[in-house]
């Protein structure tokens, strides 16, 4: 069942948690309206549709809400079954280590972006955060290698749920390696997850969705900066 | 398999006999250990027992801290440490010899049949547990309502963690880990919906068929594990402002829970489901919160509480519950760990 109704997407355009379930609806090709938010000034139809967290991204589904990226695109698939392949394995165990990983991703990766762009108050604490980013890419590498089997994503040939859950935070990487001249994703230190950036970031799916001008998002981040605490999950 | 249960009693009881063994393991094969240790010494004794094939009984022993040696054990732990309290009597050598080798046999016995069961010539379903976590009793419950016999394996959780352990949850070195066929499942929220997939014949379903409402469940599941337990911690280890700041956003976590659940029998409606195995055996803790926060549940949250009693009702639930005194305990004792003082 194609599910009943217009899909809408409360966003903002740098947000790591809308990117990613904007590429989940392009892999799908399900057409949906975009609406970019104004965390500074919520609209009444955010407010009211996830008012427990007042976040982005919000998928409203004939006008019912979905919150929360990661059970947002897990409702994508299920919904969306016949549209093309999910984002989940259909395997129990493969489903499992999806989403133990993207927990991780969210866990560690998550945190250590807050703290390089939003909570550093000093270059010292932003390395700091850095490192703690390059950490858990670090076992990202090795999860890469175990989930991937030699192919070209997390979710084997096709993307799958761990692709888009990192993949969301691309934007923002770019930005900070122009801040600290040097790759938060280093192909030194993770040559895999280098190579899977070339190829998430030329995915279909991903254009025009993964921000790849570093400039406009440094541009922007001062906006973000000036909300008390821009929380977007 | 037979589900194992741990009361606390019969748990208090091995651990007390097998610190006491470790104890006279070093008492019989080093008198100077002897000396140093035994005494007017208080304290909480740190014991960590390995019985490895490989290494004799005696480097199989550590000890930390003090010892106390007049009475019984407790056990104290949060996700990642833990803690005896542990006052005993010694006996004599000969009992001691008696003692220390069924102790020894009986773990490398263990060993080799967890072994088996992690090269998955076991079928069965194994869980990595740890008494009073919260996280693990999810898993326990949601088994339970499901009938599927599941091997509790209680876990060390101080400095050295076991190898099965440390095998099956590398990343985070945690419980729960749900080991099925030999493969290892990890994060209790992950552990739960694996269950709902790989056992789809088998009911009650706690996930609706319903996109939804599956999105509501997960929703609701996840703001339980951003909330409850963080902010919980925080409440019992901090002070003055700290402990205010955590009190207020408990308050507010209950109150959405509370508003949430609304009028419903349970979270979902009318059936036990995702949500309320996710935030059940919080409620033990809810005691703690209360004895710490000043508050009490059963004023502000009415419903609240008459869903933890309707929950309670049920066997799995009742049966795999810790009682709230015995949190309360374990948190008195690890404030003791952590050298806070009230």
């Amino acid at each position: 069942m194609a599910g009943g109704g217009d899909l809408k997407l409360l966003g903002v355009w740098t947000s790591p948690y809308v990117i990613r379930v904007r590429v989940a609806l392009n892999l799908k090709s399900l057409p949906y309206e975009y609406v970019e938010e104004n965390l500074g000034s919520k609209s009444a139809l955010l407010l009211a549709s996830n008012p427990v967290h007042k976040t982005v991204p919000v998928l409203l589904h004939g006008g019912r809400p979905v919150n929360e990226s990661q059970v947002i695109l897990q409702y994508i698939d299920e919904v969306y079954a016949s549209n093309g392949p999910s984002v989940l394995p259909a395997d129990p165990y493969e489903r499992a280590a999806a989403r133990f990983w993207a927990a991780y991703v969210d866990d560690k990766v998550g945190a250590a972006w807050q703290g390089m762009l939003f909570t550093c108050r000093t270059e010292e604490e932003r390395a700091a955060a850095v490192a703690r980013a390059v950490a858990a890419l670090q076992t990202l590498e090795g999860a890469l290698e175990e989930c991937s089997k030699g192919k070209a994503f997390f979710g084997g040939d096709a993307i799958g749920f761990v692709d888009v859950v990192l993949g969301g935070y691309l934007g923002w990487f770019g930005a900070v390696d122009k801040m600290i001249g040097r790759r938060v994703i280093d192909p030194a230190k993770t040559p895999l997850l280098a190579r899977w950036e070339e190829r998430f970031r030329a995915a279909e799916a991903a254009k025009g969705v993964v921000p790849d001008d570093a400039d406009k998002m440094l541009e922007f981040l001062p906006t973000l900066l000036a909300l008390s605490a821009p929380k977007s999950k | 398999m037979a589900a194992v249960e741990w009361s606390s009693t019969r748990r208090a009881f091995e651990v007390a006999w097998l610190a006491l063994v470790a104890l006279l393991v070093a008492a019989v094969l080093d008198d100077e250990l002897t000396r140093e240790r035994t005494g007017e010494m208080r304290g909480v004794l740190v014991v960590s027992v390995a019985v490895d094939d490989t290494r004799d009984s005696r480097s199989g022993v550590k000890f930390d801290v003090n010892l106390d040696l007049s009475g019984m054990v407790d056990i104290v732990s949060d996700q990642n440490t833990l803690c005896l309290a542990y006052k005993a009597e010694p006996s004599s050598a000969a009992s001691v010899h008696t003692v220390l080798h069924s102790v020894i046999h009986t773990q490398k016995e263990r060993k080799k049949e967890l072994q088996r069961m992690v090269a998955g010539e076991e079928k069965g379903l194994v869980l990595l547990d740890f008494w009073v976590s919260p996280f693990a009793q999810r898993c326990r419950i949601a088994l339970a309502e499901k009938g599927l016999a599941c091997e509790s394996v209680e876990q060390e959780l101080l400095g050295e963690k076991g190898e099965l352990l440390l095998r099956s949850n590398p990343v985070h070195k945690k419980v729960p880990v749900l080991l099925h066929a030999g493969r290892a499942v990890c994060e209790s929220l992950v552990i739960l919906e694996y269950i709902e997939d790989a056992f789809p014949e088998v009911a009650p379903r706690l996930l609706s068929a319903d996109p939804l409402a599956r999105a509501h469940a997960r929703f609701w599941a996840d703001y339980v594990d951003k909330t409850v337990y963080g902010i919980g911690t925080r409440l019992w280890k901090l002070k003055g402002e700290g402990r205010a700041a955590a009190r207020a956003e408990m308050l507010e976590t209950l109150r959405t829970l509370d508003g949430e659940l609304g009028g419903k029998a349970f979270f979902g409606g009318e059936a036990f489901g995702f949500v309320d195995v996710a935030l059940i055996p919080l409620t033990s803790w809810f005691y703690s919160y209360e004895e710490h926060g000043g508050f009490s549940v059963q004023e502000e949250f009415p419903r609240l509480a008459e869903w933890a009693r309707r929950c309670g009702e049920r066997e799995s639930v009742a049966k795999i519950l810790t009682r709230p005194e015995d949190v309360l305990d374990f948190i008195g004792l690890l404030k003791k760990c952590y050298g806070i003082v009230e």
